[in-house]
C-alpha cells in the first residue's frame, strides 16, 4: 500500500492557542479514515493545512509526496465544512466550473446523481434548500476521481435520511485506490464504514487504529470508546 | 435478509457470519454469483474494504471463490456455511436456556412452556 | 488554466458590470428622447437638466462601482468563504493575481468604452458631431505643434493609463493581502495599511521637496528646469516615460508583496 498523506511535526498556532501540536501522521491509500474529535480539537485546522488554506507554523504536510500546491490540488477533493459556492451560479455553471479546473471530474457521474435527487441543471444554487445545497457540494466532490478525498463534517446537521445518502454516496463513488478522510464528531453514524479511526484532542493525536482492532481490544464500539476518552 | 451488525464486535467476522447464513438459508445457491463487494458494502452499510476482507476470508474457508474480472461466487460445497448456521442456532438455544435457567426455570419447565406457548 | 480562470472571471464581472452600463445607456437614450421635445418652457428645462444630471451621476457611479467591484472581487473571491474553492483549484497564486488584475483592467476599459457609447447616445446628432470635431481639432493642434511626436505621445499616454490602472489595483491587492496577515480585523488592517502607506508616500515627497529646496544650488536645479522648459518635447517624453517606469516598478513591488503574502502566509478562517 502506498502512502498518500504524511504529516511531520505539524504545528499550527493561532493568536494565543495551539490548534495542532507537532503531530505526526501517515495515511495509506485505499482506506476510509475517520478523523474523530470534539469541536475545537484541531480537525478543521488539519484539513485546511492539507488543502493549503493555512500555512503551518512548523513542520510539513505532504500529499502524495508533495507540499500543498498545484500538484496536490489536482489530486485532493475537498468538502469544506461551510457553504463555499457562489450562490448566484446555476447547478450547470458550477459543474462546468469543476469540469474546467479538475481534469479528474466526471461530469456524467455528477449529472446522474443530481438527476436521482431531482435537481435540474438550471436551478440556481441559492434557491436550493440547505440540505440539497449540501448534497450538491458532496456530489461535486465525489464526482472527482481524486487520490485523496477530504470531507470536513459531511454529516453534521443533516437528518438521518440525508446521513444515509451521504454515506452511500461516499461508498458508491470513491475510487478504491483512493483514501477518504472524514472528519466528524458524530461517530456512531459513520463508524461502520471506516477502516481506521484517528482520535484527535486539543491538537494532539491520541490514537490511530483500525476499527476492528479498537472493537477487539476494547470490546466496545468506537463511539463508546470515543465517549469514554473525551468525557469531560 | 436484513443485515444486523453488532456495534460492539469487530465487523469483519460479523460479515463472514452473515454471508454464511445467507448462503445456508438459500439466498445464494451453490455456484451462484454473489453481490459485488461494493453492493454488499452498501447493503450492509459498511466499508467495501471490510467486505473485501471478509470475502477473502470466506474464500480461505472454502465458501466463496473469486473469478478474476467477474466477481465472487458461492462454492458448490456449502457444508461450512451450514455448520455456521447450526452453530448459531445452537448458540442461541443455549443462550435462551441459560437465560431462563437464571430466571429459575428448569430445562423441562422450559420445554413445557414452549409447547404451551406454541398452542396459544 | 489561465485561460479558464479568465473565462470564469470575465463572466463574474460581466454579470454585474454589463447591466450597470446598460442602464447608463438607457439613461442616455431617455435623455436623448427628452431632447426631441425641446422648447422654451421651464418644464422642459427642468426635465432636460435632470436628465443631464442623472446621466452624469450615472457615469460617476459606473466608474466608481467598476473600480470598487475590481477590488471587492479580489477580496471576496480569495479571502472569504469563496476562497475555499479558489485556493483549492490547481492554480498558482501568480495566476490568480494576474488574472484578477487583467480582468479588472479589462473591466475598466469596458467601462470607458460603454461610457463613450452612452455619451454618443445622449448627444446623438449635432452635439455628438461637434464633440468629435473638437476632439479632432485638439489632436490636429498637437500634430501641428509636435508633428510626428504626437503619435508617440498618444502611445505613451495610453501605456501610462494601462500601467497606472493595473498598478492602482495592484496596490489595493497588496493592502488586502497584507491585511490578511493580521490575526483579526483583517479588512480594517488592510484599510489601515493603505492609509499608512499613503502617509509614508506624502512624507517621502515632502522630504524630497525639502532636499531639493535646501540643495537648490548644489543640485543645479535651476539649470535643469531651464533645460526642461526650453525642450518641451523632451520634457514630455521624459515625464510620460518616468511615469510608466515608476508605475511599473511599483506594480512589480505590489505584486511581489501580494504574492508572498498569499504563498507564505495564507490563513483562511
Amino acid at each position: 500500500m502506498s502512502e498518500i498523506l504524511r504529516c511531520e511535526n505539524l504545528t499550527k498556532k493561532y493568536a494565543n492557542t495551539t490548534a495542532l501540536n507537532s503531530i505526526n501522521l501517515t495515511l495509506e491509500s485505499g482506506k476510509i479514515v475517520g478523523l474523530l474529535g470534539p469541536n475545537g480539537s484541531g480537525k478543521t485546522t488539519l484539513i485546511k493545512l492539507i488543502n493549503g488554506l493555512l500555512t503551518p507554523t512548523e513542520g510539513t504536510v505532504l500529499v502524495n509526496g508533495n507540499k500543498p500546491g498545484v500538484k496536490t490540488k489536482c489530486n485532493v477533493a475537498y468538502l469544506p465544512d461551510n457553504s463555499y459556492l457562489n450562490s448566484w451560479m446555476t447547478v450547470k455553471q458550477i459543474i462546468d466550473f469543476f469540469k474546467d479546473f479538475y481534469a479528474d471530474f466526471r461530469e456524467d457521474v455528477a449529472y446522474t446523481m443530481l438527476n436521482r435527487l431531482g435537481i435540474t441543471p438550471t436551478t440556481r444554487l441559492k434557491t436550493l434548500s440547505k440540505g440539497n445545497k449540501e448534497k450538491v457540494c458532496l456530489i461535486l466532490v465525489m464526482s472527482r476521481n481524486a487520490k485523496l478525498y477530504v470531507l470536513d463534517e459531511p454529516i453534521a446537521g443533516v437528518d438521518p435520511a440525508a446521513r444515509d445518502y451521504v454515506i452511500s454516496t461516499i461508498i458508491n463513488n470513491y475510487n478504491p485506490e483512493a483514501t477518504v478522510l472524514i472528519s466528524t464528531h458524530l461517530i456512531s453514524d459513520i463508524e461502520q464504514i471506516l477502516d481506521e479511526a484517528i482520535f484527535i484532542q486539543n491538537g494532539d493525536i491520541l490514537l490511530q487504529k483500525s476499527i476492528d482492532e479498537i472493537r477487539e481490544e476494547n470490546g466496545k464500539s468506537v463511539d463508546a470508546l470515543f465517549r469514554e476518552v473525551f468525557r469531560w | 435478509m436484513k443485515w444486523t451488525l453488532d456495534k460492539v464486535k469487530p465487523l469483519c467476522p460479523q460479515i463472514c457470519e452473515q454471508v454464511c447464513l445467507q448462503i445456508a438459508l438459500g439466498e445464494f445457491k451453490p455456484g451462484e454469483k454473489m453481490f459485488s463487494v461494493r453492493e454488499t458494502a452498501i447493503n450492509a452499510g459498511v466499508n467495501p474494504n471490510t467486505v473485501q476482507k471478509a470475502f477473502e476470508q470466506l474464500e480461505n474457508d472454502g465458501i466463496l471463490y473469486s473469478v478474476r474480472g467477474s466477481g465472487w461466487f458461492v462454492c458448490e460445497d456449502i457444508i461450512y456455511a451450514k455448520e455456521t448456521l447450526e452453530n448459531l442456532i445452537r448458540e442461541k438455544t443455549e443462550a435462551y436456556f441459560t437465560e431462563l435457567n437464571a430466571l429459575g426455570m428448569s430445562n423441562n419447565a422450559i420445554k413445557n412452556y414452549v409447547k404451551e406457548w406454541e398452542n396459544e | 488554466m489561465v485561460k479558464k480562470l479568465f473565462k470564469h472571471e470575465m463572466y463574474a464581472y460581466l454579470r454585474t458590470i454589463l447591466p450597470m452600463h446598460m442602464i447608463l445607456i438607457g439613461i442616455g437614450l431617455l435623455g436623448r428622447f427628452v431632447q426631441l421635445f425641446e422648447n422654451d418652457s421651464t418644464a422642459y428645462d427642468i426635465v432636460f437638466w435632470s436628465s443631464v444630471v442623472a446621466f452624469c451621476i450615472g457615469v460617476v457611479v459606473c466608474v466608481l462601482l467598476t473600480f470598487i467591484f475590481g477590488i471587492r472581487r479580489f477580496y471576496t473571491n480569495l479571502f472569504t468563504s469563496e476562497g475555499y474553492l479558489s485556493f483549492t483549484l490547481p492554480v498558482t497564486p501568480t495566476q490568480h493575481i494576474f488574472v484578477k488584475n487583467t480582468v479588472a483592467f479589462i473591466a475598466q476599459l469596458f467601462s470607458i468604452v460603454m461610457i463613450s457609447i452612452a455619451t454618443c447616445v445622449i448627444t446623438f446628432g449635432d452635439v455628438c458631431v461637434e464633440l468629435f470635431r473638437a476632439l479632432g481639432y485638439i489632436i490636429k493642434q498637437f500634430y501641428i505643434q509636435y508633428s510626428q511626436h504626437t503619435t508617440l505621445f498618444i502611445l505613451e499616454i495610453i501605456v501610462t493609463l494601462v500601467v497606472v490602472i493595473s498598478t492602482s489595483y495592484m496596490l489595493f491587492y497588496a493592502c488586502i493581502a497584507l491585511g490578511q496577515r493580521a490575526k483579526k480585523n483583517r479588512v480594517a488592517c488592510a484599510v489601515g495599511i493603505f492609509f499608512a502607506y499613503y502617509m509614508i508616500l506624502q512624507v517621502l515627497a515632502t522630504i524630497a521637496i525639502i532636499i531639493v529646496n535646501t540643495f537648490y544650488e548644489e543640485l543645479h536645479i535651476e539649470e535643469i528646469l531651464n533645460y526642461l522648459y526650453y525642450h518641451p518635447i523632451f520634457t514630455n517624453h521624459l515625464g510620460w516615460c518616468l511615469a510608466i517606469v515608476i508605475s511599473l516598478l511599483l506594480n512589480l513591488l505590489y505584486f511581489a508583496v501580494t504574492k508572498s503574502s498569499i504563498t507564505k502566509k495564507l490563513n483562511l478562517e
